[in-house]
């Protein structure tokens, strides 16, 4: 069963209030600052952060539509209670920038219930008495302007697709999110609280039983386990520890893989570890690489009867490293290396209906298995054996030309190892007449 | 009965004529009124209780002006269609990164028939030709007034092997003051349309008689209430049988009452709760209120315009199985010409296909006529 607030992020499309609310509590943030509720205060900050094009990149009417729909939702929360009387004018006068630079004909209207206006009537009087006419004036202006539609509910109720109050939580998209997992909700403090005081009251009635002077129970009573709590909260922070470390090492990973191949990768992950503020394609980036890394560290055991053509991993295939292996493969027998060794060529992954698998599945997949890939042997960079990228196929064309390669089937190519090469060479040098061949 | 069946939101039970109620006076003058973008100063001076003098400033200080940061005007278009470099507001950069996930086609089609799902029902706003036009005062809208969302969903396929699915076929606005048979009377249904019987032996005198014309009762059932249709005399009254077979099966306690005598303001009804409208004897659609609000003066004033069509579904229609660009308008069983059983044709490939020079049938089929839903409603 999965946990309450869990949705799938294949299930997350597209939410068209991704940010908003962040961009409203810095604005009003601001504006509490300044101390004051007038409106050239509030002018000030809104045309520093260009709030008047908030409807920028919105496609088509639809689009604006449904977003300033949600924008009004966010804003008018600002302009009721329990928020201060400061935050509530900045609401006004944000509601009133918003409704006047929607960029949709006719205008999307605020929907005000009978509750929230009652307070806003409230809001209003108290603006008045303590003569602060610019929020009357806008809440005049706004009202002439026709601004409000007076409902009974804060939204439309339609059947909802996706439970809309589990879209209020993912303001947040899931990218930003800590993965949780349902063995830390199942055993929540609380949980263990009651488990605790249940197992002590256990205890102390089997010792009642044994006897009026007894301490310890009676050995026929030993059905269960004296430290089980101690136990669990053990096997749970090995759990988180582990969690922890796999992460971590993960990260390791792909820092040492980045720094090898690709400088602008490394600035990335820096950039991520300093400012976790904002910077999605960088987020994207290293998940990736996470994803790819771990995939690619594991590898399956062929079966007996295909021993002889066992999986070996590949090695580095960075452009200058190549290079070097198309020299050697130039000189080296095609046929003898078939015989060596096969290794398999990473096309993407397919599941049972031949679609790729995306991220997120892969993911899930990896999840699975995790104890698999946690066996992995964990990678460095001296070792030298940083999972490849995809392969280079270039470097298979002189072998397709050698007989026995025929037999091999689309996906199998073969490739070459260091150590290989080194047998190879090693080789070479017993039997140089050999070497010219294929050449 | 009906709570929990489907995963939605749903309202508690609100009672239209108290929400109208609970407004005051000035807030049905404000939905009365017609929207000003740049109202004279003496009605602000009035409803502020200031002099002019001060309103002028006012009027200066909160200007929106202030709020712009050039001068010009947007252009609306080359906003929406592209993000400029130097706009630092998080929404935007989601939205920015949104746009490059959309470039993806598969990802792209997803979202855009979310946003078609959520967006559908508005889109079909009045415009200001409908609310200025010059209506005869006895077809001009009554304030206070309210204004109710309705969806009718095509009726739902109870198939052994197939899973009911639920789609909005028509949403209407109604008003308060409207009575349910005025819904009723607008919800089309192909269903109402059908001609009874095998027409295969004269198919050029075609019997207009519609289902609609023979079987006229029908009902709604609203928060544990039949609305019976009575108006015509040979009207039967469904909801007698289910009350019965409700009450043996301890269902609660449920009410009838007349279709024709109740407005929406006389309703109790939850937003967001399935209810059900029953014609033809089993045809189920399924009707959701979604919302409730005051008129205002953008909607349109003529009483005649109500139910207003907001929303109408898209579909294809079914078009004939031979020329294949006509719509079909026979449904054809165990017919030897067909390429399938049943088969639809339009007239004119119908005719030749099954009836001989003189018009007589060839071999044993039955014909019925056929009305699609995307064509006639």
């Amino acid at each position: 069963m999965p946990p309450k607030n869990y949705i799938p992020a294949k299930m997350v499309v597209y939410q068209p209030s991704a940010g908003v609310k962040k961009d409203f509590e810095t604005l009003l943030e601001r504006f509490t600052e300044t101390g004051t509720v007038r409106y050239e205060k509030f002018a000030e900050i809104w045309r520093s952060m260009k709030m008047n094009l908030y409807c920028a990149g919105r496609q088509n009417d639809r689009e604006v539509r449904e977003f300033i729909e949600e924008c009004f939702h966010i804003a008018s929360q600002f302009w009721l209670p329990p928020s201060s009387f400061q935050v509530r004018a900045g609401a006004l006068y944000l509601l009133y920038g918003l409704f006047n630079f929607q960029l949709c004909m006719p205008r999307v209207k605020i929907r005000v219930t009978h509750k929230m206006w009652s307070d806003v009537i409230e809001f209003q009087a108290q603006a008045r008495e303590e003569q602060h006419y610019d929020l009357d004036f806008i809440f005049h202006k706004l009202r002439l302007q026709n601004a409000f539609y007076f409902v009974s509910e804060h939204r439309e109720l339609y059947l909802a697709t996706t439970n809309f109050h589990q879209t209020q939580d993912l303001l947040v998209p899931d990218n930003f999110r800590d993965e949780t997992t349902i063995l830390e909700e199942v055993f929540s403090q609380d949980f263990m609280e009651q488990l605790s005081a249940i197992h002590e009251q256990y205890y102390k009635m089997k010792v009642a039983l044994a006897g009026p002077d007894a301490t310890t129970p009676d050995r026929s009573l030993d059905v269960m386990e004296n430290k089980l709590i101690d136990n669990i909260t053990k096997t749970m922070n090995a759990f988180k520890e582990r969690r922890q470390g796999r992460s971590s090492r993960k990260r390791k990973q792909t820092e040492g893989e980045s720094s090898e191949e690709d400088q602008e990768d490394d600035s990335s992950d820096n950039d991520e570890d300093s400012d976790p503020t904002f910077t999605p394609g960088n987020i994207i980036n290293t998940k990736r690489s996470t994803i790819k890394a771990s995939a690619y560290t594991g590898l399956a055991k062929a079966s007996r009867s295909r021993r002889h053509r066992q999986v070996v991993m590949e090695e580095d295939s960075s452009p200058s490293k190549m290079e070097k292996k198309r020299e050697i493969l130039k000189e080296s027998d095609a046929d003898e290396l078939c015989q060596e060794s096969v290794v398999v060529e990473y096309s993407p992954k397919k599941n049972a209906k031949g679609k790729p698998v995306s991220e997120e599945e892969e993911e899930v997949e990896k999840e699975k298995d995790h104890t698999f890939s946690l066996d992995m042997p964990c990678l460095t960079r001296d070792d030298n054996s940083i999972p490849g990228s995809s392969a280079d196929k270039t470097s298979s064309k002189p072998l397709s030309k050698g007989k026995k390669s025929k037999r091999m089937t689309g996906k199998v190519l073969p490739k070459m190892l260091p150590n290989l090469e080194y047998k190879k060479k090693e080789k070479e040098k017993k039997r140089p007449g050999q070497k010219k061949r294929k050449a | 009965m009906e709570a929990g069946v489907l995963h939605q939101t749903v309202s508690d039970v609100i009672s239209i004529r108290e929400f109208l109620q609970s407004w005051d006076a000035s807030v049905i003058h404000d939905s009365r009124r017609e929207a000003k973008d740049s109202a004279d100063i003496e009605t602000f001076a009035e409803l502020m209780e200031l002099d002019k003098e001060t309103v002028k400033e006012l009027d200066q200080v909160c200007s929106l002006d202030h709020l712009k940061n050039t001068q010009e005007p947007v252009d609306r278009w080359r906003i929406l269609g592209e993000i400029p470099e130097d706009l630092n507001l998080m929404c935007v950069r989601f939205q920015k990164r949104e746009m490059e996930k959309r470039k993806d086609p598969a990802y792209n089609m997803i979202v855009q028939k979310k946003i078609r799902q959520k967006m559908s029902t508005r889109m079909n706003m009045p415009t200001l030709n409908q609310t200025r036009r010059k209506i005869p005062p006895q077809f001009q809208v009554t304030y206070p007034e309210v204004i109710l969302t309705v969806h009718i969903h095509k009726p739902m396929l109870t198939m052994k092997d197939k899973r009911p699915t639920l789609t909005n076929e028509h949403s209407f606005l109604v008003l308060g003051h409207e009575k349910l048979t005025e819904l009723r009377d607008y919800i089309r249904c192909t269903n109402d349309l059908a001609i009874p019987g095998d027409q295969s032996d004269f198919p050029d005198c075609v019997m207009h008689n519609y289902a609609k014309d023979i079987f006229k009762s029908g009902f709604f059932y609203i928060e544990g209430t039949f609305y019976n249709d009575t108006r015509e005399s040979d009207c039967r009254d469904y909801s007698q049988n289910i009350i019965k077979w409700a009450k043996e099966k301890n269902l609660g306690q449920m009410e009838s009452h007349l279709m024709e005598e109740c407005t929406f303001l006389d309703l109790k009804i939850r937003l967001g709760q399935p209810y059900v409208y029953v014609h033809q004897g089993d045809c189920e659609h399924i009707i959701i209120f979604s919302d409730i609000r005051l008129l205002s003066s953008e909607d349109p004033q003529d009483t005649r315009e109500y139910p207003f069509l907001t929303f109408r579904i898209r579909s294809r229609r079914n078009v004939c199985k031979v020329c294949m660009t006509r719509t079909a308008k026979w449904v054809v069983y165990d017919s030897e010409y067909a390429p399938e059983n049943p088969c639809f044709f339009c007239d004119q490939c119908f005719r030749p296909l099954h009836y001989d020079i003189n018009g007589i049938k060839k071999g044993e089929f039955k014909a019925y006529k056929y009305f699609d839903n995307q064509a006639i409603v």
